[in-house]
């Protein structure tokens, strides 16, 4: 075999490797376009249900035809475009190399082939792989064994796009459906005398589900021109309701009614704010429905607001007012809905129980219940003659009594409750007496066995490790007795 | 392409020299050491490319016996260091020492230390301490000997085997890696097989002692290393070489996410010499004229197992250098598409 022939005979078992790269390529190209397939298909799944939702009309057939046609048309495109890559020479070699267990010798021989001056160790190398040529030439490559598997995204990716291929064709079903039942509509209408607001859809046949907002303006229209309050029998207790009982006193605890003037104040604009909003909107929901409560707590909190700032100027900041503490006035500025569920707290425990909840907020802040202001430690007497309904001798209002000692019998007499530094110790004196040594008899105690101590050490004065070097050791010497368990 | 038949036909007998010569030797080793083929492999190996080689193994495995094995089955110069903790550098060097001549005169002259020979086996060197191992780095390294002013170039073929026990740790000085990155391998040598006691009580229990014969000298085992180095390596295996010696280095390119966690220092350039000299080896006693990533494998563990550090927290995982070299190759793979 001369050297041309050698070289066409490692050409040709050089294409034959290639093949088997090639193969390996196209079936990788295949699985990685399984993925993107999987992708654009639920991405066009989205698009075709936002396109459906924006009023766009289309067959089932041409909502699922497109993104199954165009995933199915990606995975062969990728595979093709992947195996028309050229594959070079050495690592054709070294495919079959490594599936003859050849240790190298055709990869060898087609670099040393192209070496001007060989050596006679090439020249060795070379003849060597004459001999394993022909038998690379007739053997059989397999290609990969390694079978393609979905991955844990791809999974569930397919399990995404089988949901949108779910929901387009019921949503396209559906849809064909209740465009029979409107094209039998106008018939039954036009049979009676309707109001005209209901011959709307027979006017716009290619909108067959109207706007909600319609719905709801529409629906208690024939009941009345003027906004009706709800029925106080058919809907639970609302905050306005509330705050109005707290106004007779009904619904109330004893303690709540035992307050001062306080609530007093409070329970006029509330009911001032009943009457301006009870026509808005309807109230019963709130209690009844507390899962809705994200939803109603914006509302109520718009609601709130105007009647806030009405309710400062009807006498409610009266009592607020009174609060000359900076920093409880501090932390309202800083926060407006933070005072405003305190006034919730002192209010109404049900309603503060839904309101304080932090998914009001969307689970980004906090729960407000824990911004209060600090303790109001004002022992003053208040604005001029009037007197501070909150300078009872306690720590603040409503809270735990701060002070201690006299200065809290003290009223009106500010007196910090600690003591800042420290007191002096005084001079340190050391007294030394001369004490004889005195003799002590004391009985020999005999030699004998003694057996090991069985009670406790005791207190060990070891210094203590960190938690992550206990770890450490843990794990050290764990793994050194299951490497003595393990070896024979 | 210019061939001279002459010189090929002189590099395939060369060739098939080197493995009588190997086998030669090989089984007078064998006639005093059961089993443990595969570490006289190794250290038949490092003799023939002229590196040193560190025995480690707990006592009573042979590890001595081996080494006198394969000093008697050459005729070269072979001496023994048995290394204490209070060996001074002197001791294995050379000294001054006062002479006494026949008239009575006394003269000052270099007495050469046990360090000067052809196979040197430095037994328990983890016993000698740092001062006195550092002794042995410029032999092992530059093949000569610096005492005072004087310079002493060492005779090949030189090597150093050294032997140490892997669990008498205390009242020992580990080596420092400046000496462990000089021996080309780490072999471990492990407990003979439940068949080859049986052979072992025969041979040291009997009457009869096996004796071995010298089979080789120093010039067969310098041609022998010429011809080792005349053994090519292709382009793709020393790619293949590198790769392995720096995926073993942490936040290379290669390293595999074990080394990278556990690996506190990865080899140096001299693991990547290693490793092509003992694939050359390994070639040629497989019959082939050059160097395949097999070759490069099948000597990783030998060759960069004392070249790669653990950290503590892979000491605390259990984590050995055999295990991240495993990784380095499963994960640096064979040169393929």
């Amino acid at each position: 075999m001369d050297r041309n022939e050698f070289d066409a005979e490692l050409r040709a078992v050089a294409r034959k490797g290639a093949d088997v790269i090639r193969g390996r390529r196209a079936q990788g190209a295949a699985a990685r376009a399984v993925n993107e397939a999987l992708h654009g298909v639920v991405a066009l799944l989205l698009g075709l249900l936002i396109a459906r939702a924006a009023g766009v009309q289309f067959t089932l057939m041409q909502a699922l035809g497109w993104p199954l046609a165009i995933g199915a048309l990606w995975i062969p495109i990728r595979a093709a475009a992947a195996s028309v890559h050229r594959v070079a020479h050495r690592p054709s070699l070294m495919e079959v190399d490594r599936q003859l267990e050849l240790k190298d010798r055709l990869t060898t021989a087609q670099e040393f082939m192209g070496n001007s001056s060989p050596t006679p160790f090439m020249v060795l190398a070379l003849q060597d792989a004459r001999d394993h040529v022909e038998r690379a030439r007739e053997a059989t490559l397999q290609g990969d064994p390694s079978s393609w598997s979905m991955s844990r995204r791809e999974r569930l990716l397919l399990a995404v796009a089988v949901t949108l291929v779910a929901i387009l064709g019921y949503t396209v079903t559906s849809a064909a459906a209740s465009d029979d039942v409107d094209d039998r509509a106008p018939v039954v209408v036009a049979s009676g005398d309707a109001d005209p607001d209901t011959q709307k859809p027979p006017a716009r046949p290619d909108d067959p589900t109207p706007p909600k907002d319609e719905v709801k303006e529409d629906t208690p229209a024939p009941q009345g021109g003027a906004p009706a309050r709800p029925s106080k029998e058919s809907a639970p207790p609302t905050r306005e309701v509330k705050k109005s009982q707290g106004k007779t006193g009904l619904g109330r605890s004893a303690d709540a009614a035992s307050s001062s003037g306080k609530g007093r104040a409070r329970g006029t604009p509330s009911s001032q704010g009943q009457s301006s909003k009870s026509g808005k909107k309807p109230k019963p929901k709130k209690k009844s429905d507390p899962k809705k409560r994200p939803d109603k707590a914006q509302e109520a909190d718009k609601e709130r607001k105007p009647e806030e700032q009405s309710g400062q100027t009807a006498g409610r900041g009266a009592a607020s007012g009174s609060n000359k503490s900076p920093a409880a006035s501090q932390w309202s500025s800083k926060d407006q809905v933070t005072s405003d569920d305190e006034e919730d707290l002192e209010d109404d425990e049900e309603v503060d129980d839904e309101f304080d909840n932090s998914d009001a907020r969307g689970g980004l802040q906090p729960a407000l219940r824990d911004r209060k202001p600090p303790v109001n430690r004002d022992l003053g007497i208040g604005f001029g003659n009037m007197s501070n309904p909150d300078a009872n001798g306690r720590g603040g209002p409503g809270e735990r009594k701060k002070s201690r000692g006299v200065a809290s019998l003290v009223l009106g007499v500010p007196i910090p409750d600690h003591i800042k530094g420290r007191p002096n110790p005084g001079k340190t004196k050391i007294t030394q007496e001369r004490v004889e040594p005195q003799e002590e008899e004391i009985a020999a105690d005999a030699a004998r066995p003694r057996s090991p101590r069985g009670a406790p050490a005791g207190h060990l004065t070891t210094p203590e490790l960190a938690p992550w070097m206990q770890d450490l050791l843990r794990t050290y010497f764990g793994s050194l007795r299951k490497t003595k368990r393990d070896s024979p | 392409m210019t061939e001279n038949p002459t010189d090929v036909a002189a590099a395939q007998q060369s060739a098939t020299e080197f493995r009588q010569v190997h086998d030669r030797i090989k089984a007078e080793v064998q006639k005093v050491i059961v089993g443990q083929e595969a570490v006289i492999e190794s250290a038949l190996t490092a003799l023939m490319v002229g590196g040193h080689v560190m025995l480690e193994g707990v006592p009573g495995l042979g590890k001595t016996l081996l080494v006198r094995a394969l000093g008697d089955a050459v005729d070269i110069r072979f001496s023994r260091i048995q290394f204490t903790p209070d060996m001074m550098p002197a001791d294995i060097q050379g000294t001054n020492v006062l002479v006494e001549d026949g008239e009575g005169r006394h003269t000052v002259e270099f007495q050469e230390g046990p360090l000067v020979a052809n196979i040197v086996l430095a037994d328990e060197i983890n016993r000698a301490t740092p001062k006195t191992q550092s002794a042995l780095l410029e032999a092992m390294q530059e093949r000569q000997i610096s005492v005072g002013k004087r310079t002493i170039k060492l005779e090949e073929p030189y090597c150093v085997m050294a032997t140490q026990n892997p669990v008498e740790q205390e009242g020992t000085y580990p080596l420092p890696e400046a000496q462990l990155d000089r021996f080309l391998f780490k072999l471990l040598v492990g407990y003979p097989e439940e068949s080859e006691y049986k052979d072992i009580l025969n041979r040291t229990t009997g009457t009869e002692s096996a004796e071995v014969a010298h089979v080789s000298n120093g010039d067969e085992i310098m041609r022998m290393r010429e011809v080792v180095r005349a053994v090519p390596v292709p382009e793709h295996v020393q790619d293949h070489a590198v790769r392995l010696v720096v995926g073993t280095q942490p936040g290379s390119a290669h390293a595999s996410e074990l080394v990278n966690e556990n690996v506190l220092l990865g080899s140096s350039p001299r693991g990547a010499q290693g490793l092509l000299l003992a694939g050359k080896v390994s070639a040629l006693l497989d019959g082939r004229f050059a160097v395949s990533s097999d070759d490069i494998n099948g000597a990783a563990r030998d060759v960069l197992r004392h070249r790669v550090m653990i950290n503590f927290q892979g000491q605390a995982d259990g984590v050995t250098p055999d295990h991240v070299i495993n990784s380095v190759i499963e994960s640096v793979g064979t040169p393929s598409a």
